[in-house]
């Protein structure tokens, strides 16, 4: 490991440190944050923050968020600092064994001890004990009620203890009846209140919660009964988060130095990362009683205390100049390092400037460089409010001597100026930041609508690459899981991928989930990200990297929440296209099924190999669909047999069940009576398909027909309308084109009298050739028709072959001349031998 | 309903009925093939309508600039001579259909779709 910007001497890599907090939104774990990311940041360090909730939540929201702890991973951190409330819920052992999968990795713990791992503690005894020591001895109070933290929080229980030992100490007997447990969270504290006075109706005179956010909520549902805070009931908590400082009224606590504990953790940890051989360290860090209303104490800044002691002196600066290291204490003292967020160097100089315009009296310096100072604590997102403190530190040391009449003229100026410019800035700062909250609490809303109306991954990336600058998101990744059964252990494709106001293209292939962002995007410059989980109902989506640009950490859960539901409800309408796609393709498949049945019922039925004495017959039928609409038998009989030719009106299905019904009521009645009249058997077909087509299945399909009985030595009779029937004549040479005179069939009741049996007689040699308008109605590419001649012409060139081979030429010539066969094709050839 | 209304002129077929006094003339051109189908079967529907509404005695057909129809449009004019057929003997008009016998498909099956209802269908 090298030092200055951090790199990894294997794979030069930054250095990347992750820290793993339940979440980002309250002020106990966002000071830490910036503390530890402040640390990180100026050792070039990148710090991940992956804020996936405590452990093993009986709350499944916040339990699917542990899966962004499965990112945490040696190919991508290189040391991990955990705060303490991870483990609120599986407790110290616990959380010994989710440290497991860590193993390796440097390991620095806030406010908690895990074996092998440094760990940054605070005295909870000690500071617990001082706060319960003033609400007992300053203010009296016997009845004091306790909200605990969670069962399985070392802190909460520390702390706890703390309290049942001052009541011991004070004689006081220990009631369980005024202890409830919290969660560490206001509503727990409300609750509180509601148990103690609705239901087990105690009565207390004070109430102390194991944390600032307990009682806080405490405060606020004994005020919302009417009770007089702190006239009736003294009120104190434990952390001093920003909170404290704004309730009505202030909150009497006990302060952790929370965000020196984040820097220090962070310190610690790189520290182990230089030097693998540095053990260990355990570092216990003390606490501050902050004395405030709650309590019953005035507030210090309220009070304007007069000095301990004058002195006469004839020289002001001079004075200040010998108390120089007692002042730039008292200043340090006055902003808390969270506060200021700048380097802890700005005492000295603010105290060296100071000094220097009460002793000349210039005013140059002291306001410029607190100008300077304070813009620098707002740009680094510090609290103001504590800038006034700076005005009273300096005040008390001035006011402690007298004599220098010039000289506290200058330093009350300049002192009244300072206050004037903090009060200005911090009216400016606070405004600014109302106004930026605003805004990204309007950019939120509007990514909330903008994607709530997106059903499409592609235009959720485009909405997400125009909102992140309005949300003042510098750069972002979000990614997708491959496989949802791997989810963070597996591979993750990027959808977007944004960095400086620009999108990048993500690259082709997926990336291991816990790389966390394609190639080097992770390790562009020393930044804070925040990894969040895309997670719906338990289902895991994938994840988004945003490096922080609001401090607000509900911004980015918000975004959370919103990306998930937008992505899962992406997701849903791909599988309800994909079902619909699949159903549509099963149908179809379905469809095709039948089909491919009902055509090879349709040319298995058609006779293929035919034998009638004395003639030779070659037949064939090739639909234009599926299933096609021609009709066409031959059926043997003593001393001859039947012909038959047809085509139903249109294609299809429909169509072809309707030319099997022809081929059945066909069969039957010739079989039944071969010596049937072909008109007889068109009428009879005509009634039952009138019948069944045209009543029974509301249909209104007709078909051409012609039916021919063949007797013997060449002599045919046919009856039904269909196309003309083509004779090659083998003396002549020539071919003739029979009429085939009357009614479709089936589109009336009754047939009348124009159906008439109509005799052919062939020759030796002569030829017959009877098809459907497939053959003659056939188009080329200019709409031309194949037409009878061509066929006649056909039929006359190849009289003399077999009558498998007329049939196979006809066929060839029709598909030659046409590009698509839009109509069935079929052909009966019949040669008196 | 004004007979121009219905008048049809697509590309590769039209459909141009007018009036003369008891008759009604209907001139086809083009092909009717299935592109055509849909609006042929309105056509002729309300080509009937009309027909019964100004009581005419007689609708002729002009064919005679009509290359083709295919059997799917056969359908229509069955469906519509079939209605014809089921009028009260004194609604009903006569179908008088104006032939060019030099079109293979006119001479095939005109004369069938005249068989279909001799009393009503004369080709010509």
């Amino acid at each position: 490991m090298e030092h200055g910007e951090l790199r990894r001497a294997d794979t030069r890599r930054r250095v990347t440190i992750a820290v793993l907090a339940d979440h980002v939104t309250n002020g106990y774990q966002n000071t830490i944050l910036f503390g530890a990311s402040d640390e990180l940041r100026e050792a070039g360090v990148t710090a991940v923050l992956y804020a996936g909730g405590v452990i093993d939540s009986p709350d499944p929201m916040i339990a699917q968020r542990n899966a962004v702890y499965d990112l945490v991973h040696p190919d991508r951190v290189d040391g991990i600092i955990m705060l303490s409330p991870l483990g609120n819920q599986v407790g110290q052992a616990g959380l010994a064994t989710f440290c497991k999968r860590f193993a390796g990795l440097p390991l620095c713990t806030l406010s908690v001890e895990v074996s092998g791992a440094s760990s940054v503690l605070v005295d909870n005894d000690a500071g617990m004990r001082q706060v319960l020591e003033h609400v007992v001895t300053s203010h009296r109070r016997r009845r004091i009620a306790f909200i605990r933290g969670p069962a399985n929080n070392v802190e909460a229980e520390r702390r706890f203890r703390a309290y049942r030992d001052v009541l011991e100490r004070h004689r006081i007997a220990f009631d369980a009846d005024l202890v409830t447990i919290g969660d560490f969270n206001a509503p727990s504290g409300a609750q509180a209140v509601a148990v103690l006075c609705d239901e087990r109706r105690v009565q207390f005179d004070a109430l102390v919660g194991a944390n600032d956010y307990m009682a806080l909520g405490a405060m606020q549902a004994l005020q919302a009964r009417g009770m007089d805070v702190p006239g009736a009931i003294a009120i104190a908590g434990f952390d001093d988060i920003e909170e404290a400082r704004f309730a009505t009224p202030p909150l009497t606590t006990v302060r952790q130095p929370l965000y020196d504990s984040g820097r220090l953790a962070a310190r610690v940890l790189l520290a182990r990362l230089h030097d693998p051989n540095e053990p260990a360290r355990r570092t216990v860090l003390e606490t501050q009683l902050v004395l405030r209303e709650s309590c019953g104490c005035i507030a210090d800044e309220a009070l304007s205390q007069p000095p301990a002691e004058f002195s006469r002196v004839s020289s002001l600066a001079a004075f200040l100049a010998d108390r120089r290291e007692q002042v730039i204490d008292a200043l340090t003292d006055a902003v808390p390092a969270e506060h200021a967020r700048i380097p802890c160097d700005w005492p000295a100089p603010l105290f060296e400037a100071f000094v220097a315009d009460v002793r000349d009296g210039a005013g140059k310096r002291f306001l410029p460089l607190l100008t300077t100072t304070l813009r620098r604590a707002a740009e680094a997102g510090g609290s103001l409010r504590a800038w006034n403190a700076v005005v009273g530190a300096l005040h008390a040391a001035a006011a402690a001597a007298s004599g220098d009449d010039r000289g506290a003229a200058r330093a009350g100026d300049l002192l009244h100026g300072a206050r004037v410019l903090v009060g200005d800035m911090r009216e400016r700062v606070q405004a600014q930041h109302g106004l930026r909250r605003e805004r990204s609490i309007r950019a939120l809303h509007e990514t909330s609508e903008a994607l709530m109306t997106t059903f499409d991954v592609d235009a959720l990336v485009a909405t997400m690459s125009a909102q992140l600058p309005r949300l003042d998101i510098p750069a972002c990744v979000l990614s997708l899981y491959e496989r949802a059964d791997l989810a963070a252990k597996g591979a993750a494709r990027p959808l977007l991928v944004y960095d400086d106001g620009a999108r990048a293209e993500p690259p082709a292939e997926p990336i291991a989930a816990n790389a966390l962002a394609p190639g080097e995007w992770i390790d562009a410059r020393a930044r804070t990200l925040i990894v969040e989980p895309l997670a719906f109902r338990g289902e895991q989506l994938g994840f988004g990297v945003f490096e922080m640009g609001p401090l607000e950490g509900a911004i980015y859960e918000g975004l959370r929440e919103i990306l998930s539901a937008a992505l899962k409800g992406a997701r849903l309408v791909v599988q309800v296209v994909e079902e619909e796609k699949r159903r549509h393709h099963a149908e179809r498949q379905r469809l095709e099924e039948e089909m491919a049945i009902a055509a090879r019922i349709q040319t298995s039925i058609v006779p293929k190999s035919i034998r009638v004495p004395g003639l030779e017959i070659a037949a064939t039928m090739i639909p234009a669909t599926e299933v096609g609409g021609d009709y066409y038998d031959i059926i043997s009989c003593a001393n001859g047999c039947w012909l038959g030719i047809g085509d139903v009106a249109g294609h299809g299905l429909k169509t072809g069940l309707v030319a099997l019904m022809i081929q059945s009521v066909v069969a039957a009645v010739v079989q039944n009576n071969p010596r049937a009249t072909p008109s007889s058997v068109v009428r009879i077909l005509n009634a039952v398909m009138f019948e069944n087509v045209r009543r029974r299945l509301s249909q209104d399909e007709h078909a051409t027909l012609s039916m021919m009985r063949y007797d013997g030595e060449g002599r045919f009779v046919f009856a039904g309308a269909h196309e003309e029937i083509i004779v090659f004549r083998a003396a002549q040479g020539r071919c003739e084109c029979i009429p085939t005179p009357g009614p479709w069939v089936g589109a009336v009741p009754e047939l009348g009298a124009t159906l008439v049996d109509t005799p052919i007689a062939l020759a030796p040699d002569d030829v017959m050739v009877l098809y459907t308008d497939g053959v003659t109605e056939a188009m080329d590419n200019a709409g031309v028709q194949f037409g009878m001649d061509r066929v006649c012409e056909l039929v006359r060139r190849a009289a003399a072959e077999p009558a498998r081979d007329i049939c196979e030429h006809i066929v060839d010539a029709v598909r030659h001349w046409t590009a698509k066969q839009n109509d069935d094709i079929s052909v009966v050839v019949v040669r008196r031998a | 309903m004004e007979l121009a209304n219905f008048s049809v002129m697509e590309p590769g077929f039209s459909f141009e009925p007018s009036h003369d006094g008891e008759m009604l003339l209907v001139r086809f051109t083009g092909n009717a093939d299935m592109n055509a189908m849909k609006i042929l079967s309105s056509c002729l529907k309300r080509l009937h309508d009309e027909a019964v509404r100004l009581q005419v005695r007689e609708v002729m057909c002009d064919f005679t600039g009509l290359f083709f129809m295919n059997s799917s449009c056969f359908k229509s004019f069955v469906a519509w001579i079939t209605t014809v057929e089921a009028l009260e003997p004194r609604a009903r008009y006569r179908i008088r259909m104006r032939s060019n016998m030099q079109l293979h498909w006119q001479k095939r099956s005109l004369e069938a779709l005249r068989c279909l209802a001799e009393k009503i269908v004369t080709i010509e």
